[in-house]
C-alpha cells in the first residue's frame, strides 16, 4: 500500500507552489484566495518509497462553511491520511495555526511547513523554528521559500521521518473548566459507540458537537443518534450557563489562546508598527476616489496587452499556418499522387482550413492568459475585487463574485468552478450565470476576424464594445434578477482576504498561461478536429437532387448549407440569415472557436481555387521566411508593448505622442485574407447593402457573444448547479442573444 | 489623500469602553472584539479568519460606505462588508492611549 499524504492550509499560501515542487506536475497557482477547488493528485518518490500526494484545496478551518472546506474536511477526516503537511504562511503566522490546531485536533500526524520565509524576512518577522517544534511535541517544522523551491529536501526527509515513525503524542489546545469537563465526558459517550469509532475521533466529534457544526449534527441526525445529539444540547446548555458564553465560542477562544502562547514564545517581530508596504499601496489602490480608475487603467492595459502587443504574431502563425503549411500539406499530396483526391480536400479544406483558423488564435490568448497571471499572482485581483464590491451591489452581490468573473474573461469553464469559493448557494448559482456573459477568449478570435474584414484598423473598436456589451448583460440581468427572482434578500456577507502583494515569478505565470493553452490546444485536437472532420463530410455531400456528387458539389448546394439554410430564416431579422452564419452559429455551440473554423471552411475551401497563385518558391526559401517572420514578430511586439505607454497617455484629452514604428511599415490599410473578403460579400448579401453588411456583422458578434456558452460550460454548470438552472440558462441566455442581435440591426438600420 | 496610518502593535491595558459596532471604528483605530452578532455560520466565519472575541483589531480602511479593511493577528489582511462590520461589536482603543 502507498503511503499517502495530504497537503493543506489557508487558501493562497503556496500550496500548490510546493505541490508542484514536489512532484513536479503541473498545477496552477494563484495570488487570489481559493485557487484548488478539487484536490489535485501527485506522486512523490522519498527514499525508495512512493508517496502519494494529495493537494487539498485551501481552507481557512475545518468548520464546513465553503465547498472547499468540505472537501478538505472530509478528506482529512474519512480518508485518514498517513500525515498531512500543513502549509502555513510565515508572514501571518498565528491566523494560519488556527487550521493546524484543528488539523492536530484530528490526530493526525502532521509537518509543518514554514513557506514565504522571504515575505516574512523582508517585514522583519523572525521565527524560530526549532523553538516551534519543541513548542509542539517535536513535530518536524520546516521552512521553505516555495517560490524558489528552496528547502524542498528537508520537507521530504521530514516526510520520510513521519510516516517511518509516527510521533506517538500531538500537541493540542487544551480545553479546560467547564467546557473541557463537558467536552472529555461528551468523547467518552462517543468511545462507547462503535459505529462512531469507526468513523470519527472521538475527541474531535465531541467538539464538533459542542461548535454546533452543521454537517456534522446533520450526518448524526440521519445515523439516528438522538441520544447523542440531545446529550451535546444539554452539555451545551450547562456549558452556557456556567461561562455566559456558548460553547463554540470558548472553543475557538481557547484554541487561540493555545496558539497565541504558541507565537509568542516563536515569533520576534522588529517594528511597534503593523503598517507593512502592502498597506501603503493599498492606500492608494482601495481608494474611495482612485480605486476605481485604476482598476479600469489596469483593464485597459490587460486590453491592450492582448490586442496590440499580441498581433504580430498572430499574422506570423496566421501565414505560417494557412499560408506555407497548407501549401506543403497541398505539395506533399501531390508528391505521393494524392493531389486532387478526397483525402486531399479532406487534410487541407477540412482539418487544416477547420483546426489551422482556430491554431492562429494561440498567441492571443497567451498574452491574455499571461496578463490575468500576472494580476492574480501579484495580489492586485483580491484588490479589484475590493473595488468591485460597490458595482457588485447593484447586481446583488458581493465583491468575491468578481473574481470568477475575471476568470470568465479567460474562460467560462473554469469561472463556473471558481464560483466554489463563495459560500452562499445563491451566489453561486447567479455568478455562474453571468460569468457566461463575460467574453471568454474563445469568442475573441471571432471578433478579431470581423473586426479586421469589416473595420479594418477601427477593430479593436469592435473588440472593445464586444466586452462592454457583455459586461452591460451581465449587469443588467443581475440587476433584473435582484427585484424579481431575489427579490427581498440580502446579499450574502463580504468577508475576503487581501494577500500581500508579491512580485509574480515568471515560472508559475508561465505554467498558468500553458495550462490555460493547453485546455484549448486539446480542444483544437479533439472538439475541433472532430467537428472540422464532419463538417468537410456535409459539406461534401450533396443536399439535393442533381447539385453534384461526393467531394464534387459547390458549397450552397451541399448537405451542411441545406440544414443550415433551415435555421437561418431566424435570423433574417437580425441581419445575418444566410446559411453560412446560421451555420457556423450551430458549429459554435462545440467550442465557440469553432465558429470561425467552420467559417474558414466554408469560405476558404469554396475559394480556394480562385486564390491568387503564388509564385513557387524553395522549401528552404520558406523555411528561411517563416523564421525570419517570427524574428520579425518578436521585434513588432517589443514595439507594440513600448507603445502602449504612448497610448495610454493619448487617452488624455489634448495630447498626441507618438508611437514607436521599427521598420517604418505604414499601417495596412486593406488587406483582407481571402476569409475577410468572403465574409464581406456573404454579409453584404444577407444585409442588403454594403453599409448594413458591417451592422449585420456586429448583430452577429453581438449574438455570438450573448448565445450559450461551449457545450463544455454547459456541461460544467450541470454538474455545479442541476438541470434546472442550467436549461434557464441555455433558455435565457439564447432569448437574450437574438433578441439583443435583432435590436442591433433593427436600430441600427434607423441611423443608416 | 489621508495622512499616513502610524497604529502602533501593543496596546497597553484592556479596553473597558461601551460597545460598538467595528463600523463606528475610525481609520487608525484599534479596537478589541467582544461579541459577534448573527446566525452560527457568520459567526463561525470570522472567527476562522481571526475576528474572535477577546482579538485585536486595527481599522485600515473605513470609508462610511463600501467594505472596510482591518489587520487581524497583527499579520492579516481583512476586507469586510459593511453587512459583516455592523455585526462584530467591539470595544475601541483610542490611539493616544496606546504609545508604548
Amino acid at each position: 500500500m502507498t503511503v499517502m499524504i495530504a497537503l493543506a492550509g489557508n487558501p493562497n499560501v503556496g500550496k500548490s507552489t510546493i505541490f508542484n515542487a514536489l512532484t513536479g506536475s503541473r498545477q496552477h497557482v494563484g495570488n487570489w484566495p481559493g485557487k484548488t477547488v478539487e484536490k489535485k493528485e501527485g506522486r512523490l518518490r522519498v527514499g525508495d518509497e512512493e508517496i502519494l500526494l494529495v493537494d487539498l484545496p485551501g481552507a481557512y478551518s475545518l468548520t464546513a462553511y465553503s465547498i472547499e472546506e468540505i472537501i478538505t474536511r472530509d478528506f482529512i477526516v474519512h480518508e485518514r491520511p498517513t500525515a498531512v503537511v500543513a502549509v502555513v504562511d510565515a508572514s501571518n503566522l498565528e491566523r494560519n495555526l488556527y487550521l493546524v490546531a484543528q488539523v492536530l485536533e484530528l490526530e493526525t500526524p502532521v509537518i509543518i511547513v514554514l513557506n514565504m520565509t522571504d515575505v516574512a524576512s523582508n517585514r522583519g518577522l523572525k521565527i524560530d523554528a526549532a523553538q516551534l517544534s519543541r513548542r509542539m511535541g517535536g513535530i518536524p517544522v520546516v521552512e521553505t521559500v516555495g517560490n524558489r523551491s528552496l528547502g524542498l529536501e528537508p520537507l521530504k526527509q521530514a516526510i520520510k521521518q513521519v510516516t517511518e515513525n509516527p510521533p506517538l503524542a500531538l500537541p493540542q489546545a487544551q480545553y479546560d473548566g467547564v467546557l473541557g469537563a463537558e467536552m472529555a465526558a461528551l468523547a467518552a459517550q462517543i468511545t462507547q459507540n462503535p459505529v462512531l469509532v469507526a468513523h470519527y475521533q472521538p475527541r474531535w466529534l465531541a467538539t464538533k458537537l459542542l461548535e454546533n457544526d452543521e454537517a456534522i449534527v446533520e450526518a448524526l441526525e440521519a445515523q439516528g443518534e438522538t441520544e447523542l445529539l440531545a446529550a451535546a444540547a444539554a452539555a451545551q446548555a450547562r456549558i452556557e450557563d456556567a461561562t455566559e458564553d456558548d460553547a463554540e465560542t470558548l472553543i475557538a477562544d481557547q484554541r487561540y489562546t493555545f496558539i497565541g502562547d504558541l507565537v509568542a514564545s516563536v515569533l520576534e517581530r522588529p517594528s511597534t508598527s503593523i503598517l507593512t508596504t502592502s498597506d501603503k499601496i493599498d492606500e492608494i489602490v482601495t481608494h474611495r476616489i482612485w480605486g476605481l480608475p485604476i482598476f479600469l487603467l489596469m483593464m485597459w492595459l490587460v486590453f491592450q496587452f492582448t490586442s496590440n502587443v499580441s498581433a504580430p504574431f498572430l499574422d506570423w502563425v496566421d501565414g505560417f499556418v494557412n499560408g506555407t503549411i497548407y501549401g506543403w500539406a497541398g505539395a506533399l499530396l501531390t508528391a505521393v499522387g494524392l493531389g486532387d483526391t478526397w483525402f486531399a480536400a479532406l487534410l487541407t479544406d477540412g482539418i487544416i482550413a477547420g483546426v489551422g483558423g482556430v491554431l492562429v488564435f494561440v498567441p492571443v490568448l497567451l498574452f491574455l492568459y499571461m496578463a490575468l497571471a500576472v494580476l492574480e499572482d501579484s495580489g492586485y485581483m483580491a484588490r479589484a475585487a475590493f473595488v468591485m464590491d460597490r458595482v457588485m451591489r447593484w447586481m446583488g452581490l458581493h465583491g468575491k463574485s468578481f473574481l470568477p468573473l475575471i476568470v470568465g474573461f479567460g474562460c467560462t469553464v473554469p469561472a463556473v468552478y471558481a464560483t466554489r469559493t463563495l459560500e452562499n448557494e445563491k451566489d453561486r448559482k447567479l455568478t455562474g450565470f453571468l460569468a457566461t456573459f463575460m467574453s471568454c477568449g474563445a469568442r475573441l478570435p471571432v471578433y478579431v476576424v470581423f473586426g479586421a474584414a469589416f473595420f479594418g484598423t477601427a477593430s479593436g473598436n469592435l473588440i472593445f464594445s464586444m466586452y462592454l456589451v457583455g459586461i452591460a448583460v451581465a449587469l443588467a440581468t443581475g440587476f433584473a434578477l435582484k427585484y424579481t427572482v431575489y427579490k427581498g434578500q440580502q446579499p450574502a456577507p463580504f468577508v475576503m482576504e487581501l494577500p500581500p502583494y508579491r512580485l509574480p515569478r515568471p515560472l508559475d505565470v508561465w505554467r498558468q498561461m500553458w495550462e490555460r493553452v493547453q485546455g484549448f490546444l486539446i480542444k483544437a485536437s479533439t472538439v475541433i478536429l472532430a467537428v472540422s472532420t464532419v463538417l468537410w463530410l456535409m459539406m461534401a455531400v450533396p443536399g439535393r437532387a442533381n447539385a453534384g456528387s461526393f467531394n464534387d458539389v459547390a458549397a450552397e448546394d451541399s448537405l451542411f448549407a441545406v440544414l443550415s439554410g433551415a435555421v437561418s430564416p431566424i435570423f433574417q431579422p437580425a441581419g445575418f440569415g444566410s446559411w453560412e452564419a446560421s451555420g457556423s452559429l450551430i458549429t459554435g455551440f462545440m467550442a465557440k472557436e469553432v465558429i470561425v473554423g467552420t467559417m474558414s471552411q466554408i469560405f476558404v475551401g469554396e475559394e480556394v481555387a480562385a486564390a491568387e497563385v503564388t509564385e513557387p518558391a524553395s522549401f528552404g526559401e520558406q523555411v528561411g521566411e517563416a523564421v525570419l517572420g517570427f524574428g520579425e514578430a518578436a521585434v513588432l511586439t517589443v514595439q507594440e508593448l513600448l507603445n502602449i505607454a504612448p497610448r495610454t497617455i493619448n487617452l488624455l484629452p489634448g495630447v498626441t505622442l507618438p508611437t514607436f514604428n521599427f521598420f517604418g511599415i505604414e499601417e495596412e490599410v486593406v488587406d483582407n485574407t481571402r476569409l475577410e473578403a468572403a465574409l464581406i460579400g456573404s454579409f453584404e448579401r444577407s444585409a442588403g447593402s454594403a453599409a448594413l453588411g458591417a451592422l449585420a456583422a456586429v448583430a452577429f458578434n453581438v449574438f455570438v457573444l450573448l448565445y450559450v456558452p461551449c457545450m463544455v460550460a454547459v456541461a460544467a454548470m450541470r454538474q455545479e448547479f442541476g438541470n434546472r438552472w442550467t436549461l434557464a440558462q441555455v433558455g435565457y441566455t439564447l432569448a437574450v442573444a437574438w433578441i439583443a442581435a435583432v435590436l442591433v440591426f433593427q436600430v441600427g438600420k434607423l441611423f443608416i | 489623500m489621508e495622512e499616513p496610518l502610524n497604529i502602533p502593535l501593543a496596546i497597553k491595558e484592556a479596553p473597558t469602553g461601551p460597545l460598538l459596532p467595528l463600523t463606528m471604528v475610525n481609520r487608525g483605530e484599534t479596537a478589541v472584539v467582544k461579541k459577534i452578532k448573527g446566525c452560527d455560520t457568520v459567526r463561525q466565519r470570522l472567527i476562522d479568519l481571526g475576528l474572535n472575541p477577546g482579538a485585536k483589531v486595527q481599522v485600515l480602511k473605513n470609508e462610511h460606505s463600501g467594505p472596510m479593511i482591518v489587520a487581524v493577528k497583527g499579520d492579516g489582511r481583512l476586507a469586510l462588508g459593511r453587512n459583516m462590520t455592523h455585526r462584530v461589536l467591539v470595544t475601541a482603543v483610542a490611539n493616544e492611549n496606546v504609545k508604548d
